[in-house]
């Protein structure tokens, strides 16, 4: 799944560079549970984001479109904005988020 | 209404089964020729009938005078079968003929009152299709109405009743199939490369926003002039360096001279004493004096070389892997420098801070950057493999050689210990993870500034790894080196005579406007000797000089900041926001548990 790799691999950057915020000068290697946790907590939270902001209405409608193998992301980009749902905004939100969450501070 | 208006041009085919006859007029006098037919059919059966008994008289009566005969009774025989045949087929013709006119009849009967209805019909038709046309209309009316109201019910049922949240096993439901569908992975993977990439690139410095605010109007090439390293054997020239001026505009303090141009003295400025190092490239360890490179010449390499970039990239390209590894080495370095007293600042209050220090805060700081950049985890980062490059390389990973190669792509480089020749190989490295090799090969051009790279695929069996080669480039020859060193020999040269002949020079003055405007001295050879310095014995003692306040007093008479540098609150404030408050630390265990998505 070169996809979930991807996603993955970006989010594992995200964790990473959150982790030099944190605790600066430590190894990342130190914290490889918590960077393989934090990427599926934000995979999963992601998925919530998008889709826990659709009705059942809504659910339905794009559960269609996954059942027919739509695989054009134009036909998911036409169907968020009739939902009036903005998945970008959706994502950035949960990395922002955890962001905050797990930099209240510095341990210095 | 005439039989003719009736029937019209179609009568024709629809009586064609009665024979060749074309017209109501033909048909009719067939008509007659039909009833005639039946009278005389009648006869004719009346006849036959009485005819048969007295036939069969005839013959009985004929057989009884030829009984002798048998070819008379042969021929009697054959005419009754004659007789018998002709009778079975008027028989079947009568059938016939009375059927075609029992249909005729009927046929007839009904084109009549078909004919007298016609127009009535036709009236009658035009009404209803005018009343049909009216009830469509109608009918499209109401079904727009109906719509509206039915819009105006949902919208109201909408305000009246809550969504229908789905449960969360729906939600599950659906993100596990979204999760299998390539459209919305790939939209998916879209999306959270391009969060990460913000977040990331929001997370390095401020000051980078700043500056490319500030630089807005300027083109990409133009803002990277900022950062454009002077190539080698090449004189900075300040009045056409535009970034100068924007540097000193923004920065208020001339950093810029002192770092591009090479005239900085980085040990002497900044206080660091670092230690002795030697590598292939500077065997004599003379160019690694110093254990790191000035901060603001390496972090302004970092950000033009890595945010910059990064930014430009993210923003021409979408979003590229290894723009946000870029980002990403700068992030990693800076804020670990911002941690350790620099919150809030910029690098060039950073510097600032350093130069202004006491000699033990700046060996503080020293030691605080070494570790930064000694144990910073970059492992995955191009400054990491740059590093571990040299490692394998045989060369000093120390800041040493990264002062040594920023001050090669500065322009301060030291041709002289660097072997020469389009051929010859100055560092030769092995590096991994082909995701980063456009991050390794940039940098690289920018250290190595007018030396040429060269690639092969390494033999191993990862295809990711490569070694690398520099080359010296093809057009730094010799020739460039030479000029280095007559330079030098001829500024000392200079520096030499002058100390000795500035004397002579004013004598010479004199000699040379002398000539024109008076005789030439005769008795009266110069010998290039220093002039002699007199006591003046009846000279006034001099009387000490007593403080008086300044003409420009800028900082109390004006009102405007006497130094280059002030505290400025609200700047600071604007920094700050920027920043992570300290409250509410959470350890990464917490943040996990507490993000809320488990």
């Amino acid at each position: 799944m070169e996809n979930n790799y991807l996603q993955r691999e970006a989010l594992g950057k995200f964790v990473d560079s959150l982790i030099a915020q944190k605790y600066p000068g430590q190894p990342v290697e130190n914290y490889k549970d918590f960077r393989e946790k934090s990427i599926d907590i934000l995979d999963k939270g992601i998925d919530q984001a998008i889709y826990g902001s659709l009705n059942r209405e809504q659910l339905a409608e794009i559960n269609s479109l996954f059942d027919r193998n739509e695989e054009d992301p134009a036909v998911f980009d036409a169907f968020f904005e009739r939902a009036g749902v903005d998945p970008q905004q959706k994502t950035n939100e949960v990395l922002e988020a955890f962001k905050t969450k797990f930099l209240g501070g510095t341990n210095d | 209404m005439t039989n003719g208006e009736t029937f019209g041009g179609s009568a024709p085919n629809e009586w064609d089964q009665f024979g060749s006859s074309t017209s109501f007029e033909d048909i009719m006098n067939e008509q007659k020729d039909y009833e005639n037919m039946e009278r005389i059919d009648e006869k004719i059966q009346k006849d036959i009938a009485e005819d048969i008994g007295s036939k069969e008289v005839n013959i009985h009566q004929e057989t009884a005078e030829t009984v002798s005969d048998p070819e008379k009774e042969k021929n009697q025989a054959a005419g009754a079968e004659t007789l018998d045949a002709v009778k079975a087929k008027y028989e079947k013709l009568a059938a016939e003929t009375k059927e075609k006119r029992e249909k005729y009849d009927a046929l007839y009967i009904e084109s009549k009152k078909v004919g007298e209805k016609r127009d009535g019909l036709e009236a009658e038709l035009e009404a209803v299709k005018k009343e049909l046309d009216l009830k469509r209309s109608e009918a499209f009316q109401a079904y727009d109405e109906y719509r509206a109201a039915l819009a105006k019910e949902a919208e109201y049922a909408k305000d009246l009743m809550p969504e229908t949240a789905p449960s969360n096993e729906e939600v599950e439901l659906i993100i596990e199939k979204g999760n299998s569908n390539k459209g919305m992975m790939n939209k998916k993977t879209i999306m959270i490369i391009a969060a990460v990439s913000t977040a990331v690139a929001l997370a390095i410095v401020p000051t980078i926003a700043a500056l490319h605010n500030r630089n807005a109007q300027k083109t990409a090439d133009e803002q990277r002039r900022v950062v454009d390293f002077t190539p080698q054997g090449q004189e900075a020239n300040p009045e056409e360096n535009e970034a100068e001026k924007d540097w000193k505009e923004l920065t208020g303090v001339d950093e810029f001279d002192k770092t591009v141009d090479g005239t900085f003295d980085q040990n002497k400025d900044l206080g660091m004493n670092g230690t002795e190092t030697k590598s292939e490239a500077d065997p004599d360890g003379k160019f690694s004096d110093n254990s790191m490179a000035a901060p603001n010449t390496l972090m302004r390499a970092y950000f033009d070389t890595n945010m910059e970039e990064a930014t430009l990239e993210q923003k021409a390209l979408g979003v590229e892997m290894t723009s946000y590894k870029q980002a990403e080495t700068a992030a990693v370095i800076l804020t670990q420098v911002k941690a350790k007293g620099f919150e809030g600042m910029d690098y060039i209050r950073a510097v600032e801070k350093i130069k202004n220090a006491s000699e033990e805060e700046r060996s503080e700081y020293q030691d605080m950057l070494k570790e930064i950049f000694d144990n910073s985890e970059v492992g995955e980062t191009s400054v990491g493999e740059i590093r571990q490059a040299l490692k394998v390389a045989g060369q000093d990973e120390t800041l040493a050689d990264w002062h040594y190669y920023m001050n090669r792509a500065t322009g301060k480089a030291e041709h002289r210990n660097v072997p020469t020749g389009s051929e010859t190989k100055v560092l030769s490295f092995t590096y991994s993870e082909s995701a980063t090799t456009e991050t390794t090969y940039y940098f690289l051009e920018r250290c190595y500034n007018g030396f040429e790279i060269h690639k092969t695929v390494n033999t191993s069996t990862q295809e990711t790894t490569y070694e690398v080669t520099v080359y010296e480039h093809k057009d730094n020859e010799n020739i460039e080196q030479k000029d280095y060193e007559n330079m030098e020999r001829i500024d000392e040269q200079i520096k030499e005579d002058n100390a000795k002949n500035i004397g002579s020079e004013e004598v010479v003055v004199h000699k040379d406007t002398a000539e024109e405007k008076t005789e030439k001295p005769t008795g009266d050879v110069y010998e290039g000797t220093e002039p002699e310095i007199k006591q003046n014995e009846q000279a006034p003692e001099a009387t000490p000089v007593q403080p008086t306040a300044p003409e420009n007093d800028y900082g109390e008479n004006r009102g405007e900041p006497s130094g280059p540098v002030q505290d400025n609150p609200e700047a600071q404030q604007q920094a700050n926001e920027g920043e992570i408050p300290i409250e509410q630390a959470a350890t990464p265990e917490q943040a996990a548990g507490e993000f809320g998505f488990n």
